[in-house]
């Protein structure tokens, strides 16, 4: 499995991967700074603007929302890419002709996206804080650091436990178009439905719904239903990799 | 249970593999024997089957019937040790684009757990690749791929090497150098090397048995030394009105193993001695031959009889 993760992040390194993967994560940020440097701007200007609560809890939680639909969106192609890209290429009978299990292949590949996850929500979450000095939002209090971050990072599991399932769409699809559709199809239904209870329960669309009331942004039932569909992800990842042919 | 692979110096046997693809039987019953420090061809048209056999050697693809046994073990998806000591060239060799020649091979060392790293420029060096070692692979010709397919094929020095159409996209030059490495390779590493080929004329040079796939089923397998016996001579006359010429050795001379290759050609197969004769008879019967020689088939006509006589007796 070290071997297939070391190699899988050489490959990605090499790639185009880092570039748009860094780019949409520091995206949302960027907009979610302008959107308040807007805001900020008016208010002094006497214009009348909606009334919005302009905090550093507000900036990281409730922009963290869409920040972290991003962050997703960009792992979930990097994930159709890990896994696609060897049948698109047709790179997989390289990978299958050597001395690796099924169980290395995928695990080795969800591991290095698991490193990948990990590096681009941390970038999203640092680009936020320099984006949020950036227009001005004054000193932020260790307090809400910590507490947004510990949001962030359920948010961040949250995005990682999807991507199992998204591999496995890339190998039945042979090739990124389905898994990539299915990307972006369930971040516009992210956005659409993240105010319905429904939203807090479905894997998918629970980093956008995840806004904390009393410092757990998720019911315990909505971790058992990430937890299961991570878990049949990488089953149906190691069945089709180990029963299918590799090319 | 008697182990069909009890013999150390069987390293490739197949019985009855087959394999379908919807419905299509691509590979019919295939029962192979490869020894060890072989060059074995497998020789086919496209679509033969070729590729299927040599995915089905490494597992890449599974059995719909029969069993493959390599190195001693079974052929599954789930045997790593077979593939540890066999090296591997696809048909249609694929690379990550993004990667230099160096990084392709040291991904590939990564995944075989090879510690030494100068091992990627002794095998660049032994494909004539130091100097571009850096290129990108996308930036590399048709040729320097192949031969940097060859490269990671070898990377982890293999006891078997199964090599689909390696002379494919390869110039002059890297067809000679390849054919020298087998060779050395199979004679001083005692490698064996099973290669799938449309190409003959590349089988012929460096196999040491050929077999010969039609249809999914082996055709032909046979040693070097038995190929000469399927280069028949012939004579090969031209000549002025074939189908009367045809009719006046038939007649005549009592001749009946010919052919008619096009107009104005005939292929005489026995009576080679008789060629004066022939010559004299056609001529007396106002027959203008123009040209008469004794010639030798090549192995690549004995593959078309072979595998083009389905073909030709459909139309």
């Amino acid at each position: 499995m070290a071997a297939v993760f070391s190699a899988e992040l050489m490959k990605l390194r090499r790639s185009w991967m880092p570039a748009a993967t860094v780019l949409t994560a520091i995206a949302g940020p960027v907009f979610a700074a302008l959107a308040v440097w807007a805001v900020l701007t008016l208010e002094q200007s006497n214009v009348p603007v909606p009334q919005i609560d302009v905090t550093w809890s507000s900036f990281l939680v409730e922009g963290g929302s869409f920040t972290i639909l991003l962050v997703f969106f960009a792992v979930m192609l990097a994930c159709a890419y890990v896994f696609g890209r060897e049948y698109q290429e047709g790179t997989l009978e390289i990978l299958a002709a050597a001395p690796l299990r099924s169980s290395d292949i995928v695990f080795g590949k969800l591991a290095a996206l698991l490193a990948w996850t990990a590096a681009v929500s941390a970038i999203s979450f640092a680009a936020s804080i320099v984006a949020g000095y950036a227009v001005g939002m004054g000193p932020l209090a260790a307090g809400d650091l910590w507490s947004a971050f510990g949001i962030h990072v359920q948010r961040t599991l949250v995005c990682f436990s999807g991507l199992p399932l998204v591999g496995w769409i890339a190998m039945r699809g042979r090739g990124l178009l389905l898994p990539a559709t299915f990307g972006v199809t369930t971040v516009f239904a992210a956005v659409w439905l993240r105010s319905l209870p429904p939203a807090r329960y479905i894997p998918y669309l629970m980093p956008a719904a995840g806004t904390p009331e009393s410092g757990v942004a998720f019911p315990a039932a909505s971790w058992i239903l990430v937890v299961l569909t991570m878990v049949a992800g990488m089953a149906v990842s190691l069945w089709e990799m180990t029963t299918q042919d590799a090319v | 249970m008697p182990s069909v692979t009890s013999t150390t110096d069987v390293v490739i046997r197949t019985r009855g593999l087959s394999k379908d693809y919807h419905r299509v039987r691509a590979v019919d019953g295939l029962d192979l024997t490869v020894q060890r420090g072989a060059i074995y061809a497998l020789v086919g048209r496209c679509g033969s089957g070729k590729t299927t056999v040599a995915r089905m050697l490494l597992g890449l693809i599974l059995p719909t019937v029969g069993e493959a046994y390599v190195l001693g073990r079974p052929v599954r998806r789930t045997e790593v040790e077979i593939r540890e000591r066999v090296g591997y060239l696809p048909d249609k060799s694929a690379f990550y684009s993004g990667l230099t020649a160096r990084e392709t091979l040291e991904v590939q060392r990564r995944l075989f757990g090879i510690r030494a790293r100068r091992r990627i420029d002794e095998v660049l060096d032994v494909m004539g690749m130091l100097d571009c070692g850096d290129r990108k692979v996308r930036h590399l010709s048709e040729d320097e791929r192949q031969r940097l397919g060859i490269a990671r094929a070898l990377l982890h020095e293999p006891e078997l090497l199964v090599l689909d159409e390696p002379a494919q996209r390869l110039d002059a030059v890297s067809v000679r150098n390849l054919r020298e490495l087998l060779e050395h390779l199979v004679f001083e590493r005692q490698v064996t090397v099973f290669l799938c080929d449309q190409d003959i004329g590349f089988a012929e040079q460096v196999a040491t048995r050929i077999g010969v796939l039609h249809n999914g089923r082996l055709a032909q397998d046979m040693d070097s030394s038995e190929v000469g016996e399927h280069r028949r001579d012939y004579l090969e006359v031209t000549v002025s009105d074939s189908r009367r010429a045809a009719w006046l050795i038939e007649e005549l001379l009592d001749l009946d193993d010919y052919a008619v290759l096009r107009d104005g050609v005939l292929r005489i197969y026995e009576s080679l001695d008789r060629s004066a004769e022939i010559n004299r008879c056609l001529q007396e019967n106002g027959i203008d031959v123009s040209r008469l020689t004794t010639e030798r088939a090549t192995l690549e006509e004995y593959f078309v009889d072979v595998t083009g006589a389905d073909e030709e007796g459909e139309q």
